[in-house]
């Protein structure tokens, strides 16, 4: 029989339900994210305002902070168009194509969620120095990625090229093929077929997939620490910089660092979340 | 443009979707292609279209060969069954779009592309509609859009795919009728896929019937329905009650309908083609019957009725006025002539699907 | 549809070309390497370096972290979408955003956000030391660090396919007099089991490979605080190629068998995978 539900319960309700257990799940829900979200994000706000505003704002305008800042913020903007063009590419193709090898392409796409950071790190690493398998074909050409930015771009498109695949490809296999099929029937080249029905439609979703690429670059740390080279000020990442403050017991320098990436990277996850809630409202009303 | 189809064959793996399709249609005809899901109607009007392949055969667009010619350029309009919008454009977009993707040396200019999408949201009476989006038309309103944008680069033959199956029925209605008028006034060469028959013989100039990938009979609506060239056809067509064996011969007795003697046969007879009397006329076929249902909702009466010997009940439509004549109730004995019975021998009727009275 | 022509026919194997190119010079390649490294030195020194205590302990350590921070975020994630999905309330939104924010947070910003609050300095930092609990630099932190990056994938599964499932057969229980465990027992749980494995592999997965969260807090104790993929960090930074590449192998080869079991389960629940932030539960 159901039970009496207290008053604050049946106030947070905005229908009544005839299913049992919402105050246990809402509770223990509730005091788990407060418990390990809410008040971590409580104490890292603290101790980066600790000393008021002036020392937050000297925590972070200061010369490293800022390169290492701007360092983040550009790479991790290319690495983000990088990862667009590669997983556009491969979400095309796995599709709208059959080839032999197509479910193995599909499951491998996920291996950077999958990887450990750190061994991505290391073997990414491998690879582009001057003796490495790919490093050595490079380096004839002056194209340096180990211990230079590029090697930072490299590894953070590393990890974000699966948002773009993942946001991109449930969109090209949900399309309708009777809107291509009518856009031929009026006479449409197949490039005009692209660019003008197939691509608008894409478009959200790439950009979404884009922004969350963005997003994970700019706070990754593990696959970037070693292939980077680290200097200050020429190649140490943001991440890197709230360790190394650490280290030196600046609890509220790499705070206010830290804090700064959070405002960050909570604000694109809010833009993604509220536009996500739009297109899908619109969605809900097509007929 | 007339169209030329010569034996044309598609087959999805082992199945045979199109088993040897010949068919001529005449410059400005509205044909309908009927028969019931999986018939092949729907293969054979994607491959006028260009949106298939055949594997075999010719198709002939105004006497050219176009059999292999790219769907683009086979001056078609198609209008598909869920109308295939730009969800992303504007209607005034959607309608625009075949004019806007022509190669720039035939293109019309901007004021040439708008005043043909105003001249045909006219048409389609849409006009105050051009700046809204796909998602905010009713059903009825999109398929419109489809067509006017399917019209709007001047095809030479229009193909519509289940156009109206989507919608209600009595948007399906008015939109039946409004079909014909456009045809009317623009005389372009329709094709129109359908498995509603009562859509196809109200609409079309011609009718196709298509069955299992072959075409069972070809001919004005008119001679489809009146002299059904086979069971199936019969069939498909509208309600039809069937006698065997010792009924058939009490009502069709062996050679007056012209019936192979001594032949397995079944009688087709319409719930309308029967003559009902409350006495029998003595040397008359006239078979005794109970009346075991009375339904008087509607233009006509149905009475089921209950004859010895027979599996089903037999199903037959009278007047109001007729009803009134017989003040017939349910339980009263009554005698059933047949006006018209066709007679087809048990081997023709072989391939049907369902047998027995159905309404 | 139409049979391709030719130019669309080449255009589609150029583009299926050029998208397995990159993904073998840009995903499989890096697979590879760790394995080349692991045995450039002999398939005997490998073994051995497998073998060492260094490797065992960290292995050890990082699956006894991962035994408890799974079941943990498992029972969040079904309570949480038992509230989020059968029930209607205000706050329902910014409890979902709040799951999601371990995403959207940087590693190391997370391992911080624990030393703020159980280190030495934290805020219950005098607290612990009085009583002598060590979380910081400790298993504890380990696993709340962990807990913390892993708790929204079992979550995010479960929300949408509990969405979609709808709550009738829950209500014809309820209708029917059953209990409410006997409810989650027998009809909830079987219906989402699908769904739960989906989000414990990947939750399991992360919390293997979780790397720059404990990096920051776990004090870099081998022997104690030492998870598998802060090995290869540790064994690497000291030139040990031999002994980093091992242990990396032992992780790539958990990465491999997850995406294996991940695509196993696609096929047979018809589970998509999906990315990062998408809502389907509003």
């Amino acid at each position: 029989m159901p039970r009496r539900t207290s008053r604050l319960r049946l106030s947070l309700l905005r229908k009544p339900s005839p299913l049992p257990g919402f105050g246990v799940s809402l509770g223990f829900t509730v005091t788990y994210l407060t418990a390990i979200v809410l008040l971590p994000l409580a104490a890292i706000l603290a101790r980066g305002f600790s000393g008021g505003w002036a020392t937050f704002v000297h925590s972070i305008a200061r010369p490293r902070v800022w390169s290492a800042c701007t360092l983040t913020l550009e790479s991790a903007l290319l690495a983000a168009m990088l990862s667009a063009a590669f997983g556009f590419l491969v979400a095309w193709v796995l599709a709208r194509y059959r080839f032999p090898g197509r479910s193995i392409v599909d499951a491998l796409i996920d291996l950077p969620f999958a990887l450990p950071t750190a061994v991505a790190g290391i073997a990414l690493t491998t690879l582009y120095t001057q003796n490495g398998w790919i490093g050595r074909y490079l380096e004839p050409l002056n194209i340096h990625v180990a211990f230079t930015r590029w090697g930072i771009v490299l590894a953070m498109s590393f990890v974000g090229s699966p948002f773009v695949v993942r946001t991109v490809q449930p969109v090209l296999e949900d399309l309708d093929q009777s809107m291509e099929e009518a856009a031929t029937s009026l006479g449409a080249s197949p490039w005009q077929v692209f660019t003008r029905v197939l691509m608008p439609v894409c478009l959200p979703a790439l950009l979404t997939g884009t922004a969350l690429a963005f997003a994970r670059a700019a706070g990754e740390y593990g696959s970037v620490i070693f292939i980077a080279g680290n200097m200050p000020r020429k190649t140490e990442i943001a991440a890197l910089l709230v360790v190394t403050r650490l280290e030196e017991y600046d609890y509220t320098g790499a705070a206010a660092i830290a804090i700064a990436m959070l405002v960050l990277s909570l604000s694109i996850m809010l833009i993604i979340n509220l536009t996500q809630n739009r297109i899908q409202r619109q969605e809900g009303k097509r007929g | 443009m007339s169209i030329q189809i010569e034996n044309i064959r598609k087959n999805y793996g082992a199945f045979e979707a199109l088993k040897g399709i010949s068919l001529t249609i005449e410059s400005g005809e509205l044909i309908a292609l009927l028969g019931p899901s999986g018939c092949g109607k729907t293969t054979l009007l994607r491959s006028i279209a260009g949106l298939e392949s055949p594997d075999d055969g010719h198709i002939l667009l105004h006497g050219e060969e176009s059999t292999r010619t790219n769907a683009a350029r086979r001056g078609i309009g198609f209008v598909f069954q869920h109308y295939a919008l730009f969800r992303h454009m504007t209607i005034f977009e959607n309608v625009a779009f075949g004019l806007r993707v022509q190669p720039r040396a035939e293109r019309l200019g901007r004021k040439g592309i708008h005043d043909r999408v105003s001249e045909l949201l006219r048409l389609v009476q849409l006009e105050s509609y051009a700046r809204m989006y796909p998602e905010q038309l009713s059903g009825g309103q999109r398929q419109r859009v489809a067509l006017a944008r399917a019209l709007a680069v001047r095809p030479k033959v229009l193909l519509l795919d289940e156009p109206f199956s989507a919608l209600d029925a009595k948007v399906r209605k008015d939109l039946r009728t409004w079909l014909r008028r456009v045809h009317d006034e623009l005389h372009v060469t329709t094709i129109l896929v359908t498995h509603d028959q009562e859509e196809a013989l109200e609409v079309a100039d011609r009718v196709v019937i298509l069955n299992a990938g072959r075409m069972e009979q070809v001919g004005t609506p008119e001679e489809i329905y009146n002299h059904p060239a086979s069971p199936f056809v019969y069939n498909f067509l509208g309600n039809v009650n069937l006698f065997h064996g010792r009924l058939l011969a009490d009502l069709a007795p062996a050679g007056s309908a012209g019936q192979p003697q001594a032949a397995p046969s079944i009688g087709f007879v319409r719930p309308h083609e029967f003559e009902i009397a409350r006495t029998a006329v003595v040397g008359s076929q006239a078979l005794p019957a109970t009346v075991s249902r009375l339904n008087a909702a509607g233009p006509l009466v149905r009475l089921d009725l209950t004859v010895a010997d027979a599996a089903q009940p037999v199903v037959v439509e009278i007047s109001h006025a007729r009803l009134r004549e017989l003040s017939l109730r349910e339980g009263d004995q009554v005698y059933l002539t047949p006006t018209e019975i066709r007679v087809f021998s048990n081997t023709a009727a072989d391939d049907l699907v369902d047998f027995g009275s159905h309404i | 549809m139409n049979a391709p022509s030719l130019s669309e026919r080449l255009v589609r194997i150029g583009l299926i070309a050029l998208a397995l190119l990159s993904v073998a010079v840009f995903l499989v390649l890096p697979l590879i390497t760790v394995f080349a490294q692991a045995f450039a030195e002999g398939g005997k020194l490998y073994v051995q370096a497998i073998r060492s205590d260094a490797v065992l302990t960290a292995l050890k350590l990082t699956l006894i972290v991962a035994a408890m921070a799974v079941p943990l975020n498992v029972v969040f994630g079904i309570a949480a979408s038992w509230a989020i999905t059968r029930f209607d309330f205000y706050g329902k939104q910014i409890l979902i955003t709040l799951i999601d924010i371990p995403l959207a947070v940087s590693p190391v910003v997370a391992g911080l956000m624990y030393i703020e609050v159980f280190g030495l300095h934290g805020w219950f930092g005098p607290w612990l030391a009085a009583h002598n609990i060590h979380i910081i630099f400790a298993m504890p932190g380990i696993v709340l660090a962990t807990v913390f990056v892993t708790f929204p994938f079992v979550a995010r599964e479960l929300i949408p396919f509990m969405q979609a499932q709808g709550s009738d057969e829950e209500e014809a229980a309820v209708v029917l007099g059953a209990h409410p465990l006997s409810i989650f027992w027998r009809i909830t749980l079987p219906n989402i089991k699908w769904a739960l494995l989906y989000g414990s592999i990947l939750a399991a997965s992360r919390s293997i490979g979780e790397f720059g969260a404990v990096s920051v807090l776990s004090g870099h104790i081998r022997g104690r605080t030492t998870t598998l993929p802060l090995e290869v960090e540790m064994a690497y930074n000291e030139y040990n190629f031999t002994a980093a590449f091992a242990a990396a192998s032992l992780l790539t080869f958990a990465a491999i068998i997850t995406l294996t079991v991940k695509k196993i389960l696609e096929s047979a629940s018809g589970i998509h995978p999906r990315a990062g932030q998408e809502k389907d539960a509003a």
